[in-house]
This record gives structure tokens, sequence and C-alpha cells, in this order.
């Protein structure tokens, strides 16, 4: 009998997650003696990645917060093999000396590597994955510009104005068209929206409508799993009752020959036709039907996958913290959120990150809340809820940084400013195990600064994707 | 006015160390003289063909290709054409010329030059009855008009017949909407404002207060200074716009020298053409024969009206898919029974002629401009590409 | 715990008549800078700036924690005109004065000044107008520094009008050469220098036609929407014609930013727009630190963001710089001002406290 939900483990861990096994042979390597030798933990070699790279830097930002003086980086493999203040080069690799080295950025919100048909796509559903509407070759030069400016990463979503957009991706700034290697996780979340509309305002009937409906798909999700469950439950004790129905069958055999042949006999003898007895443990427990969308929804409901909702006016807002309250494992995510403020101490005491767009315009909407325009991070981060900074699900990755110095003019500290773009969003969005920090074990994915990172006059000479120099200055390349 | 502009065009370009001086080596030059030559070299300097010379041993640097034939010119390219390249708020407007409208920048030019077109007449849209004059321009050099532009001895004055110009117009009844609130809503009323056009310009040298913008144009292409050049798909505008001509001369007020654009059902009529004298541009042939105005092109008619001394010239029309370009079309030419020679002229010589440049473009001789097209094998045949193409010696597509 | 924001600052409480302003930085406004120094501000104006200035006593000198550059100019806005900033009646405006349609209390307005914008060129939106209007130069106070100031032309797509004449680009230039030729009003003040023009152009080849109209007609002033004029950097230096850049957005056109340093490169005067199709005063320092990003150089930026702006919109002998005789319209910043991640801290036009940076105050809660 299929068990759907059996490959659920094999969702959750795709390929690009990075495995406790690889974790442990990096902490193995760097005691290792033969460092020259790197060896690829799946048996392939790839000459590009092969390169070992020393950075040496006056600071390593670790994470927001901790800061390494005079400290070095070894990265082999594409990983960061070693981070300290006393390691030293091995022989023959590339020494990439700078002011700082800090983790690449990463744009939680983007649609870098989609077309603008797979974000205005309007009939997707939980099940859509964005990985396939992924077009890698289309996207080069964008992706080309935003690693120029430190950005590494980018969470893409598909259907943004759809009420439920599916599985968001996060895709790597590398160069290169094989998307198995861009991918770094397929189900970074699942995307909704409320409140907003293809074209016109939507009122606020419609508006408050939406929110419910991202609110009863999720009990949707919450329903069909606990179905699964009690399915699950039900075979269990329908095996185990049929196991003791059959022992005891078993047990009575010969009485129970005897007479269901002077049953037959009867029934011969009446000129009827005779019938098996029937037993009420026959029956087995009916199984739920298969909804990959409701599966997806359950994932979301479960909290094994964020669930990161477009929202900006009050009325949606309301509805949409309303109506997930129920939902104790939801792992809720704000994004955009222009009138957010309104709803801040929830925010604080749920932890529900907001994903603000830094936007120019400001112009706020007849009848509503003035909002806040850039100070919308600041004023957010002030209020303790956690703050994520994106480039608004448009192609301009390129500019977050700029953005987030832009936050920071008004009102955002730069220390949050820096961790929203590095740790805080690959925690929020499950790449924390391989982005967003310079720790042993990550993706190499870091940049080479000639001053602390989010500061106008730094500019960055190197980045690494993957542990490849991406960019370098041109006497470097 | 443009000198300015010229001048920083030329400093920029000074920057720049473009190569011009090219050595070709052909395996066949078709020099559109009637003469094929084999194993020949040609070399260009200065914009200009400076030799062709029978030989094999090519230098190393010389472009080597199989076939080389004039650069090829189109008379009715439409580039990028869009409504801002018409002034649609009068129906006769003899004195607006297309040349603010063309944008030089825009790609297109770039990819019909790359498709072995060298020189183009630009014409303003067929949405007005008398659209304006037109401009005769390269296909490619620096992004200035003035520079490209060539200057005709013969200007062609451009207009339509048939629906199109009364395309969008509407009877004023009551209250007009806005300027589309007027004559022609008919083919009868795009025939009636053309005679009116050229009745009122020969008013006017009688009575001066009745003199208006364009008239002196209009005076110019009935003396036969200016070619007129109308758009006529179908066989009643075709015979309209001989019809006019044949008015004008009977009335006594000149002789207007025709060009029948997009004139798809020429073949119908030959008898009236050949009395005309008018020269023809075709547009691309269909597959179903079918074009605008519900005109039929039976293109293997048109090999009649080259043997009887139609001057015809091909076009692409404006259509962009690659079937349309001109190489195809004379392939196409050809399948209806064009022989080689007349479909080259129909897309060299011919168009040459009717723009009065026989002497700059057109031929691949010695002294004329290098505007040269470079075919991977026999032009025009269905397995041959242009492979290179040289705009006065500048190498717009490169062969290697 | 509560956090309330609550808006204070020395000068919010009395403005003074005459004061002084000490800081670590001033930016003069031509791409120079002085070091502790001080701005004297006496009735509006500036009375002089130094390192070492001999004050009066009793004259109050306030310590400027931060940067002080001249206020921001934005070449082109229309923030709170709405639809009454362009009149779509006659496709020739030649005499609709744009300082009629300005509402300096509109919150759009107060916009400005918390960007630090203390004067703008208050002028026509596009529509289908070949002429739109007469800008004014206005400042956010609500004072209007030059009532006539520029004619905004426009030669660009939107201004070829649909169903009336002139529909096409021929058509355009042909109205244009008509009332050139005869001149009168506000294009008379034009053709004659005293009046400057925006020229609204879009493509490249309608800046090359522009260019062309504009050194035919000996005009000064500057282009607007040109958004790849830096392709013709040569042709509009020397056509002595300035670049109105942006606005800028997020993800903008890399092609776009090339150009603006192109022109930056090749010596074109250039401010920033505010206003493309909506007012976005933030979009001026946006726009100067995506062009700094791209290749400006810091010092060129800030002047186009003041000074030189000041020039192009006719206004260099009022405002633009921090020189004596000049407005004292002032901006105060944490940081370097075209550093967008510095905060602005203040604002003063005409001598006078308009604008203050919200201060953060934590109150403890209290414990009842």
């Amino acid at each position: 009998m299929p068990d759907p939900l059996a490959n659920r483990t094999a969702m959750q861990a795709p390929k690009h997650r990075w495995s406790a096994a690889l974790l442990l042979f990096g902490g193995v390597a760097v005691g290792a003696p033969s460092l020259s030798l790197p060896q690829d933990p799946h048996g392939e070699t790839s000459a590009a990645a092969s390169e070992t790279l020393f950075l040496r830097a006056k600071r390593v930002i670790v994470r927001p917060g901790k800061v390494l003086e005079n400290a070095q980086v070894l990265v082999e493999d594409g990983r960061i093999r070693a981070v300290g203040s006393d390691l030293t080069a091995p022989e023959g690799a590339r020494v990439i000396e700078g002011e700082v080295v800090c983790a690449g950025f990463l744009d939680p919100w983007s649609s870098l590597g989609v077309d603008q048909a797979v974000l205005d796509d309007t009939r997707t559903d939980a099940s859509t994955r964005t990985a396939d509407g992924l077009d890698p070759f289309g996207t080069e030069y964008d992706r080309e510009e935003a690693r120029s400016a430190g950005v590494v990463a980018v969470r893409v979503q598909a259907g943004r104005l759809a009420p439920i957009g599916g599985y968001g991706a996060w895709i790597s700034t590398a160069p290169g068209t094989d998307l198995d290697e861009l991918l770094l996780l397929e189900d970074a979340d699942v995307g909704a929206q409320a409140g907003l509309a293809a074209r016109g305002t939507p009122s606020v009937f419609n508006r408050v409508a939406s929110a419910d409906k991202v609110c009863d798909t999720i009990r949707a999700g919450l329903d069909y799993d606990r179905a699964w469950v009690r399915y699950r439950e039900e075979l269990e004790s329908w095996k185990v009752a049929i196991a003791e129905k059959e022992a005891q069958l078993e047990k009575d055999f010969k009485k129970a020959k005897k007479e269901r042949e002077k049953a037959v006999a009867k029934a011969e003898e009446d000129g009827k036709e005779y019938k098996e007895k029937s037993y009420k443990e026959d029956k087995p427990p009916r199984m739920p039907k298969y909804d990959a969308d409701k599966e997806a929804m359950a994932r979301v409901a479960n909290g094994e996958v964020p669930l990161v909702v477009e929202c900006h006016r009050v009325a949606e807002l309301r509805a949409l913290l309303e109506g997930t309250r129920p939902f104790g494992r939801l792992r809720l995510i704000i994004a955009g959120g222009s009138e957010a403020l309104e709803f801040a101490d929830e925010l604080a005491e749920r932890r529900i990150p907001v994903i603000v767009f830094p936007k120019l315009d400001r112009t706020p909407l007849p009848g509503h809340v003035d909002d806040v325009g850039l100070a919308l991070a600041g004023r957010l981060a002030e209020e303790e809820v956690p703050v994520l900074l994106g480039s608004g699900g448009t192609k301009a990755a390129r500019d977050l940084p700029l953005l987030a110095e832009v936050a920071i003019g008004n009102g955002l500290d730069r220390e949050e400013a820096f961790a929203a773009l590095t740790s805080r969003a690959a925690r929020v969005l499950d790449v924390a195990d391989q982005l967003g920090t310079v720790e042993r074990g990550r993706r190499a994915d870091l940049l080479v600064l000639t001053g602390d990172p989010l500061v106008f006059n730094t500019s960055i000479t190197h980045v690494l994707i993957d542990g490849q120099v991406v960019v370098a200055p041109k006497e470097d390349q | 006015m443009m000198l300015p502009l010229l001048l920083c065009a030329a400093l920029a370009a000074g920057g720049d160390t473009v190569q011009d001086s090219w050595t070709i080596h052909a395996e066949r030059v078709y020099t559109g003289t009637g003469e094929v030559l084999k194993n020949a070299l040609i070399t260009v300097q200065d914009g200009e063909i400076q030799s062709i010379r029978p030989g094999r041993s090519a230098t190393e640097d010389a472009l080597q290709v199989k076939a080389v034939t004039a650069g090829m010119i189109d008379l009715s390219p439409r580039v990028k054409m869009d409504t801002r390249s018409v002034e649609q708020a009068r129906e006769v407007e003899p004195e607006l010329s297309v040349a603010p409208a063309l944008d030089l920048f825009d790609p297109a030019w770039e990819r019909l030059a790359e498709s072995g077109v060298t020189t183009v007449l630009a014409a303003p849209l067929d949405r007005n009855v008398i659209g304006g004059m037109t401009v005769a321009l390269r296909t490619a050099g620096p992004t200035d008009l003035a520079a490209r532009q060539w200057s005709l001895p013969r200007p062609i004055l451009r207009g339509s017949m048939g629906s199109a110009p009364s395309y969008g117009n509407h009877p004023a009844f009551g209250r007009p909407t806005d300027c589309f609130s007027r004559r022609p809503t008919t083919r009868m009323g795009v025939e009636w404002e053309w005679r009116k056009a050229f009745f009122d310009a020969v008013q006017a040298t009688e009575d001066p207060s009745k003199e208006f913008a364009g008239a002196e144009e209009l005076r110019r292409a009935l003396a036969g200074e200016v070619q007129l050049m109308i758009q006529a798909w179908a066989t009643q505008d075709i015979r309209t716009a001989i019809y006019l001509k044949e008015e004008m001369a009977r009335e006594g007020f000149g002789n207007l020298d025709l060009i029948l654009d997009a004139a798809a059902e020429a073949w119908r009529e030959p008898e009236i053409l050949l009395r005309s004298g008018a020269a023809i541009v075709l547009p691309p042939f269909s597959a179903d024969g079918r074009t605008e105005d519900n005109a039929f092109m039976a293109w293997h008619r048109d090999v009649d009206l080259v043997n009887q001394g139609v001057r015809l010239c091909l076009s692409s029309h404006g259509a962009v898919p690659a079937a349309a370009r001109l190489d195809r079309q004379a392939g196409l030419a050809m399948r209806a029974g064009l022989t080689f020679d007349q479909a080259l002229a129909a897309v060299t010589t011919t168009p040459a002629e009717l723009l009065g440049l026989t002497d700059e473009i057109g031929t691949v001789e010695v002294g004329k401009d290098a505007d040269l097209c470079l075919w991977s094998g026999r032009p025009f045949e269905a397995t041959s590409r242009v492979v290179g193409v040289l705009v006065r010696g500048e190498l717009v597509r490169d062969p290697r | 715990m509560l956090s309330t924001l609550t808006l204070a600052g020395v000068l919010a409480l009395a403005p003074a008549h005459e004061f002084a302003l000490h800081s670590g930085r001033i930016h003069l406004g031509d791409g120079s800078v002085l070091e502790d120094a001080t701005v004297h501000v006496a009735s509006g104006k500036i009375v002089a700036v130094g390192t070492d200035l001999d004050l009066a006593d009793g004259i109050p000198v306030i310590e400027c924690e931060g940067e002080l550059s001249p206020g921001l100019i934005g070449l082109r806005d229309s923030s709170g005109a709405g639809a009454e900033a362009q009149d779509n009646t006659r496709v020739v405006m030649a005499e609709a004065e744009l300082r009629f349609a300005f509402n300096p209390d509109h919150s759009q307005v107060h916009r400005l000044v918390e960007n630090g914008v203390t004067s703008v060129v208050f002028a026509p939106r596009s529509g289908s107008n070949l002429i739109g209007g007469i800008a004014a130069v206005v400042k956010p106070s609500g004072r209007i520094l030059v009532p006539r100031a520029l004619l905004h032309i426009d030669v660009s797509a939107s201004g070829a009008a649909k169903g009336r004449y002139p529909t096409s680009t021929a058509g355009q230039y042909q109205e244009l050469e008509r009332l050139f030729s005869a001149p009168e009003g506000s294009i008379e003040e034009l053709v004659q220098g005293r009046m400057g023009v925006l020229l609204e152009a879009e493509t490249r080849h309608e800046v090359q036609l522009a260019l062309d109209f504009a050194m035919r007609h000996h005009l000064r002033g500057y282009l607007v929407h040109a958004k790849r004029a830096g392709d013709l950097a040569a042709a509009v230096k020397a056509s002595g014609l300035g670049v109105a850049l942006g606005p800028f957005l997020p993800g903008e056109d890399p092609r776009h930013l090339a150009s603006a340093v192109a022109l930056a490169e090749a010596g074109v005067p250039l401010g920033f727009a505010v206003d493309g199709s909506r007012p976005l005063p933030s979009a001026l320092r946006w726009s100067a630190a995506a062009c700094v990003r791209a290749g400006m150089k810091r010092a060129a930026a800030l002047r186009a963001l003041t000074g030189g702006a000041a020039e192009l919109a006719g206004i260099a002998d009022r405002v633009g710089m921090i020189r004596p005789g000049l407005d004292a319209d002032l901006c105060l910043w944490s940081g370097a001002p075209t550093d967008p991640s510095s905060r602005l801290l203040a604002v003063y036009i005409d001598g006078e406290n308009v604008y203050q940076a919200p201060v953060k105050e934590t109150v403890e809660e209290d414990e009842e």
C-alpha cells in the first residue's frame, strides 16, 4: 500500500541540504594532515571546486555580533573548513587578503531567476514548485549583477498574485546554468498573499476574505494531516485486530470448520446459496485521498516549512494574525507589511518576521494609515519585531545592499541590517545550515571587503560562491 | 543644424580604430552588370571598391567567401515605422518628411544591415492619403541621419490608395470628437483627396492666396522633379493611381512619375501598367497568395511583367520573419520564374535606378560604393546565407 | 517596554533671527568641503562661512553633530499637484503657470522637506502636451522663488497627442518651428534667454532631435527623462544643455546608471529629478547613491544634488551652495550627505528650522 506521506522525509531533506555526514567530514578534514589533497565527500572530483582558498582579514565577521580580529578562513571543496585566528595557509592555497570577511548577502524576497509569467501566474497552488519555473539561461546577467553587489543567494517565489503561490526556492547567484547546482533549497517556504490583486484595489471585504482563505487553507492542511494520522493509527489497530481475529480463528479452527460444513449442507438442503460469514475485522480503514496541495499545507501547518504571506494593510493583517493564532506550530512570515507597525506588539510576541522592502514610493492609500516608507524596517526593529530586508519580489537583488543602507539611514540599526541580510534570512528561511554565517561546514559563500559591510565607502573586492571566486578585482583574476 | 552633431560623431568615430580597407576573395562575383567573375579579389578602401581583379592567392586576412553581390536595396522596408512616423492630424502632408521619425538607435537597423540590405527607402506609415517625403538612407553607419542619408536627384513623395488611409477616420456627424472626424472614410474619398490635392496645388499658382503647405512638393511631382510612390495593393487601387496620373496629364497639369508600392495585384492588368510606365515594388510573397486589402498575389505571373519591361523591385514591407527577408524574397521570385539576373536586378540595380543612385550603388564595379553582400553559396538559393555585409566599406557582418 | 517618538530640537522652540551653526564638516555644494567650520546665518541668509569666523557676542552657536550641506534641489517635481500638474485640454499650454498648482500644505510637499529637499523646479508632468507649461522654482516652505523659470517642452512619445495635431515626430517639430518662427509670450522669453527649457526626450533618437532643436534656437536648460543620454554624452556636452537624471529606482536598468556616469565624466551639468510619473522625493538621494555605486564621483553626485542643480534651474545666485549672500537652506546629516545610510537630522529653509529628525526616547513603563 503506497503511503504518500512516506515521501515527506525525502522532501524534507533534499540533496542540497547539508548533511550531517558532510559536516562530520569537514571536521575531520581540518585535523587531517593531507590538506593539499582535498577529497570530495561524494567521490566526485570537480576541477573548479578543488581550489583551496585561504582568506586573511583584519576582521572576520563570523556572525552578527561575533567578530574575530586578524583571522583567517580556510575554504576547501566549496566549504568553509576552518575559521580561526591562528591558521596558516596550506601549501598551494590561493591566498586572498582583505580588510573584512563576512557571509554573502541573502535576498529573501526576489524574482531573480524566474520570468514575469511565473511571477504573475494566478493559478498556482500550494504544491506548485517555483523551482520548476526557474530559468537559469535568461537570468545569467541579473545573477552576475547581484553577485557583484555581494548577493549570493535569493529566495524566489512564483505566483505572487495567486492566493497560494506554492513552494518558493532559494537559488544561488553563481555563474553557470546548471539548475542542480544553482538550486539551494527547493522548498524554502510556501508563499501566499492577502489583499493583492492583479489590477485595481480590492475592497476591504475581499482583502479580509483573502486573508481568511489563507487561514482556511492552513486549516485544510492540518485536517488533511490529522486524517492521515488517524488513518495510520486505525491501520495499526486494524492490523492488530485482524491478527487477533486470525489467531482466534486459528485456535477454533476445527470447530469453525465443522460449523461451516454444517451451514453449507443446510444451504444446499434449502436450495439456497451459501454465504461466507463475514467478520467486522475484514474491513480495512479507509485511506484518505492523496492531495498534493493539502499535503504542502500540512507541512506548513506543522511548521516544517515556513509560510510567507505578502500582506500590506491593516484589515488583512489583522485577519491573518487572528486567523493564524490557533496554529501553534505554524511559522508565519509577513512579506511587505506596509502597515505592520499597527501590530508590532503581536508580531514581536509571536516572533513573526517581516520581510521589508524599503520602497521609495510612499503614497498612502485613501483612508489608510500613512505607511512609514523607508523608516518601516527601523521602526519594526525598534519594536523588537524580527526584520528581514528583501528587494520586494523584483529583479533588484543587485540593489539590496544599497536598500539596506537606505534603511539604516532611516533608522535601522546597522547590525540589525547586517543580520537581516545574512544570518537571520538564512535561519528564518531554512538555509542556516548552508549560508548566512562564516562557520565551519557552511558553504563558502563569502565576501571580502575593504571595510565593514553596509558602509557606503566600503567596496567588495572578492565574492566567493561555493568556494569559487566569482568576483575579483581585474588584476587578481 | 546637424553640423555639431556630425562633428561629435566624427570625433567619436576617430577614437575607434575601425578597419577601413578590406580584401575579399570570392569564387563568384555577380557584378549586376550581367557579368559573373570567377575567383576574383575585390579590394575596398575608403568606402569604395578600389579594384576587382582575378586572383586566387588572397592574403591571410582576406575575407574568403563563395559569392559576392552588391548590397541589396529595399524600397519598402518600413523599419519600425510606428504611428509617430506619420502626422495623422491631416490627410495631405507633402511638406512633412519622415526624417524625424527615423530612430537610428533601433536595433532593427542592425538586423536589416546584417541581412544584406544596405540601402532602404524609409516612408511614413500608410495612414494618410499623402504622408510626406521619404528618405533614402544606408542601413549602417553612424547614428546620425545626415551621415547616412542619400541625397536623391529626384526625391520621392509617398502616399496611399486603398483602405489604409481612411482607416480610423469617421464621419463628423454632429460634433467632431478628434482629428479623425473627417474625410476620407472610403476608397472613393481617398481618391477624391488625391485629385483635390493636385488640383488645389495647381490652382494656387493662379491664385497665390490659395497657396498651402505642401503645394510646392505636389507641383514638383507634377513637373516630374519629384517621384510619386503610391501604395496600392488591389487592382482597383492600382487603376486609381494610374487614372490619377492620366487625368493629371489630360488636364495638362503635368506628368506624374509613379512607383507603385505593395502592388500585389499588378499582375492582373499588365497593359495599363505598361501604358503608365509605372515601376512596381512587390510586398513579400505570402503562402496562400492573400495580402492586405484582400489582394491576391499570383507570384508566377509577375515574371510576365518583368519580361514585358515593367521595372520590378522586391521588398519585405515591414515583415519581420526570416522568410520575408529580401534575400529569401529574391529566392521565391526565382522559384516563381524570374531568372537569377532578373531576381538580382529586383533587389539591386532596379531599386538603385529608381532612386537615381546607379553611379553609387547597385552593382559591383570599381569606383562604386563598397556596399557588398557576401554569401555562403549561390545567392538566393535556399541553402545559401548572407554571411557578410559591408556598408560603405565598413564590415557590419563578419563572414569569418 | 514602551518607546515613544518625540520631536525635539533646539530651534524648534523659537526660530532665532541670527545664529551660527558649527559642524565638523561643511559641504559647500560645489564639491569642496570645509573641516571644523561655522556658518553664520542672519535674516534667512548666509552671512559668512569659514573655519575661524569672527562672530559678535550674543549670536548663538549651535553645535551640530554631523555634516552640513546645502539643501537638496529637485529638478523636476509636482508634489501635491496631482492631476493639476498637467492640462490636456490643449496641446500647447505655453502660458500655463505651474505655480498656481503649488499647494505648500500638501503632505507630499512635507515629504520633500523630510528628504532634505529645499527647492524644486515645480514642473508640468508629461501628458499629451507638446508644451506643458511654465515651471516655477519653489520652496516647500511655500515661497515661490522664480515664478516663470523654465518652459516644459515635451518631444518624447508622450508629447505626441492621440487624435489631434501633432500625432507624429515630424508634426511635433513642425508645430514647434511654427511657434518659434514668431515667438511670443513664454516662447519669446525662451528664445531671448530669459527663461530656460525643460526639454523632455526619452529615447536616444528623441534626445538627438531635441539637442538639434535646442541648438538651433540657442536654448539653455536641461533634458528630462533622457535615460540614455549618456550614449550621446559628447553631443549633449556640445549643446550646452544639462540633464536631470532619474529618478532611478531599485532594479534600475544598469544602462541608465552607466549613462549618468558617462554624462558626469563628459562634464555635462547634472541634477536629479524628483518626479518621473509620480513624486518620489526619497528617490533623489537614492538616485545619487546608485550613481555613485555605478562609478560617479561622490563630489559630482553631491554637486548635482545641490549647486549644479541650482545652476541648471537658473537659481545659482539664490540657493544651492553654502556661500555668503545665498539663502540659508541647509541640511544636517549624521554622515556624508551622499551616503544613503546617513540620517537626515535637520533641515533649514531661509534660516528656519523646518525639520528635525524624530529623536528616540525610551520611557520606562511605570510599574504600579
